[in-house]
């Protein structure tokens, strides 16, 4: 519906959707709707498994678990991997860049991150997900485990007990 | 904690914010983290983390420090002890990779800072005990274990199952910048092939070394594997690197499982895997330029395939060979690698032979024949490659010799001469002569047994004074006499029992050598070694010393004599006139005059067979150190045993050499 040809010929229509110029709708868990060309839209292997399996494209994708905001920001993404070409050494640079500067902004606010991560994992974008797990590893990397606690906001939840294995487990290793 | 953002149905509200993210999610990040050191920390985290630690399938150890241990104490790492304890046990020291622990840095929670857990070393098999589902092992080393010199270049990339599959090995000096013209002009004109100085500047005997060394680095580094493979059934893929970039062994799904079905094939020596016999390729570039403004001077690439595995894999296998070498290493070596492949093959054999535990009756024999020693001897010889419509390479073998000869293109008939000459005018003379006493433990036994006896025989000799004070029957000169005499003879039977067995080796048969004047000697040459960088794991089987020139061995067989193990092994060295080089013997103390019994017949067979042999090993060898050497090994040899053999020597003309 979004894409307004409804009355293409058929063959018109496969053409397109080998092109990935056709549009998809997106719904947030709040009821918002984000169009989102099929290229891009096919960045996650969730959708992209529905596309092909047919039917329900006009429909759109009602994302339960996703909210607005992260959302656009997870469309973001898509539209600059699935839209542009990485053929040549500059495309992927300009590609490259935009993740580096695109993760640096998820990192400084965690939760936020966290919640990309989780889009990321429920719509299997396997790009970003990896691109935001691996800014969490490298979080954690070099860290003690205070720092970690402190890091995540962790709770402490280790009895005396549970120590003593670790130590255990640690000095008979 | 956090109240934002919590949108999906979260079952416990208070829960921190990284609590959302699911198990699955999480041990992923812990996978990125592969580090076996952050791993640990995050193990002491929490519950959560605690419990899923020990799940991550992707691990990466770096080990900071290599020790040297007494195998036995250590089970993970230790060798199979129904192995024959011999010499070997000791020699090659168990490498024992420490860690350090990963939970050091765990604090106790109150916050004074004070480290939970004192610091501690741990090997890598144990630290991996604590990893269940541990799919891809990577392991790294804190250096390479081929000891170069500066600026030399070595790497070597090798595949191992159950043994080894493939290896490659890329080596020369890296330089700088490029010189102008007139430095590889050789490169343009023979496209590949060895120059003739290659032969005689020791250029061929290093890559020789370089292989040897790379090889034996790849089986201790597999041999090592063993325990790791047998904790972790989950393995797919498993890579052995070090932080040098030196040298890489990989092991993939398939190798695996072949290593677990099979059994290994331990090196009989030593802590490494047996190499099976091989084929290597040997390819050679005087100079090349690399991308990026570097070049390699001397580059040599040595393709290295188990000569047994050929026939029924075909053509596959090649191509799977072919794929294995040209992406063994990362640009810029790669490039080369490509370059090396498209010069002239050189085909260099290695065979691997089987020898037997000498006896320890054949005491002359340990010294003498170098073929009776308990390892694995390997021969190497250099041939050319040739294609099977060429006339017969010209093929220049020594036994115990590295000759090489290039193809010649031309149908003039190869020049042996030419090459033997080349190669005995070297620098430096291959030659090499080493003896090991294999049994002096048994010997120091051997000592204590007669010892005993004395004892027994002084004590003997007291109750039968005691005896005749009592019975006042027998002998009637129950006098201190009698007792002075009992002890006189057990104690001259002492001395005769350790004579026996060589504990005055030194001062009995080395007469007119001081040795104080032998132990500054060794002591010389320890501090000669001192000034050397050797890596512990440099290990050069001695079994090649006799391939080798003196030069480039010396220092590895010296690091081996400094071994305890060695103290009672004398290291003699002769400086011999007119700048040749020090030839340095190591003798064991088993190689002393055996004193004439039954045996001896047979003794004079074997020795003149040694002789003999001998006479034709060192053919090729100087004069003044034929003389030498043939000196000593008669001073060695009982009286009559000498006389005979320079009997047979007259009798036979080719003995007229010495």
């Amino acid at each position: 519906m979004a894409t307004g040809s409804g009355a293409a010929a058929a063959a018109a229509d496969a053409e397109e959707k080998e092109s990935g110029s056709r549009m998809i709708t997106l719904t947030s868990n709040e009821g918002k709707a984000f169009v989102v060309t099929e290229a891009s839209a096919r960045q996650s292997a969730t959708i992209r498994s529905m596309v092909d399996d047919g039917g329900c494209v006009d429909k759109g994708f009602p994302l339960p678990n996703v909210d607005s905001k992260t959302l656009a920001r997870v469309i973001q993404y898509c539209d600059e991997h699935g839209n542009k070409e990485a053929h040549t050494v500059d495309e992927r640079a300009a590609l490259a860049k935009f993740d580096k500067d695109f993760i640096a902004e998820l990192d400084a606010d965690k939760a936020f991150l966290y919640d990309v991560t989780m889009a990321a994992n429920y719509l299997h974008i396997q790009g970003l997900f990896a691109l935001t797990t691996q800014c969490i590893a490298d979080t954690i990397k070099g860290k003690t485990p205070e720092e970690i606690r402190t890091a995540f906001g962790i709770e402490y939840d280790l009895t005396a007990q549970d120590e003593e294995e670790i130590k255990e487990e640690d000095t008979h290793a | 904690m956090h109240p934002r953002a919590r949108i999906h149905a979260d079952p416990a509200p208070e829960f921190d914010q990284f609590d959302c993210l699911p198990d699955p999610v999480v041990l992923l990040i812990l996978n990125k983290l592969e580090d076996v050191r952050s791993l640990g920390r995050c193990a002491a985290v929490s519950k959560r983390f605690s419990g899923l630690v020990p799940l991550v399938s992707d691990v990466y150890v770096r080990i900071d420090r290599v020790v040297a241990t007494d195998g036995d104490a250590d089970d993970a790492l230790n060798l199979s002890s129904t192995k024959p304890k011999n010499i070997f046990s000791h020699f090659f020291k168990l490498m024992l990779f420490t860690i350090v622990k990963p939970f050091h840095s765990m604090r106790n929670p109150n916050g004074t800072g004070r480290p939970l857990f004192p610091l501690a070393q741990h090997s890598p098999v144990h630290v991996l005990r604590n990893f269940s589902d541990v799919w891809n092992l990577r392991v790294e080393l804190p250096s390479g274990d081929v000891g170069t010199e500066e600026g030399v270049l070595l790497k070597w990339r090798a595949e191992y199952g159950s043994t080894l599959r493939n290896c490659v090995i890329l080596g020369g000096t890296l330089v700088d910048h490029k010189p102008i013209g007139a430095e590889h002009e050789s490169s343009v004109e023979d496209n590949g092939s060895m120059p003739e100085s290659f032969y005689t500047n020791g250029g061929l005997k290093l890559r020789v070394v370089w292989t040897i060394s790379s090889l034996i680095a790849a089986s201790t580094r597999h041999y090592l594997l063993r325990s790791i493979i047998k904790d972790h059934p989950t393995l797919r893929s498993l890579v052995l690197a070090d932080a040098d970039g030196q040298g890489t062994l990989y092991m993939g799904m398939e190798q695996l499982r072949e290593f677990r079905e099979n059994k290994l094939s331990a090196s009989a020596c030593s802590n490494r895997t047996q190499v099976p016999a091989c084929n290597m390729k040997l390819k050679y570039a005087p100079y090349l330029e690399l991308p990026g403004g570097m070049a390699l001077q001397g580059a040599t690439l040595v393709v290295i395939k188990p000569s047994n595995d050929g026939g029924s894999a075909g053509h596959s296998s090649r191509k799977e060979t072919e794929a294995f070498v040209s992406s063994a290493f990362d640009e810029p070596f790669r490039f080369a690698v490509k370059a090396l492949m498209k010069s002239r093959t050189y085909l260099l054999e290695m065979n691997v032979r089987s020898i037997s535990f000498p006896r320890s009756g054949h005491r002359l024999p340990e010294y003498m024949c170098r073929d009776s020693r308990p390892y694995k001897s390997h021969h190497t010889k250099i041939v050319p490659h040739v294609p099977a419509s060429s006339p017969a390479p010209p093929l220049a073998v020594g036994r115990g010799r590295l000759l090489a000869a290039p193809v010649t293109s031309d149908s003039s008939p190869p020049d042996n001469d030419k090459y033997k000459s080349a190669f005995d005018l070297s620098p430096s003379p291959p030659w090499f002569y080493v003896g090991f006493g294999l049994f002096h433990g048994a010997r120091r036994a051997l000592a204590v047994v007669i010892g005993l006896l004395a004892a027994v025989f002084r004590a003997s000799a007291s109750s039968r004074r005691d005896k005749n004070k009592d019975s006042l029957v027998g002998y009637t000169s129950a006098s201190p006499i009698t007792v002075s005499l009992g002890l006189f003879r057990a104690a001259a039977l002492y001395v005769v029992g350790l004579r026996l067995v060589g504990f005055f080796h030194d001062e009995t048969t080395d007469k007119g050598k001081n040795p104080l004047k032998k132990k500054k000697e060794i002591s010389d040459l320890h501090a000669l070694l001192a000034k050397q960088t050797v890596h512990p794991t440099s290990d050069v089987d001695l079994s090649f010393l006799n391939l080798l020139g003196a030069d480039t061995t010396l220092r590895t067989l010296l690091v081996h004599s400094l071994d305890t193990e060695f103290d009672d092994i004398h290291l003699k060295s002769a400086f011999l006139p007119h700048g040749e080089l020090p030839l340095v013997a190591i003798e064991g103390p088993n190689a002393v005059v055996k004193p004439a019994g039954p045996h001896e017949a047979q003794d004079v067979t074997n020795q003149l067979e040694l002789f003999n042999e001998l006479k034709s090993t060192f053919f090729y060898e100087s004069l003044s150190v034929k003389k030498w050497l043939i000196n000593e090994l008669l001073a060695r040899m009982p009286h009559d045993v000498a006389k005979e053999i320079m009997e047979s020597a007259c009798r036979n003309p080719g003995v007229s050499d010495f």
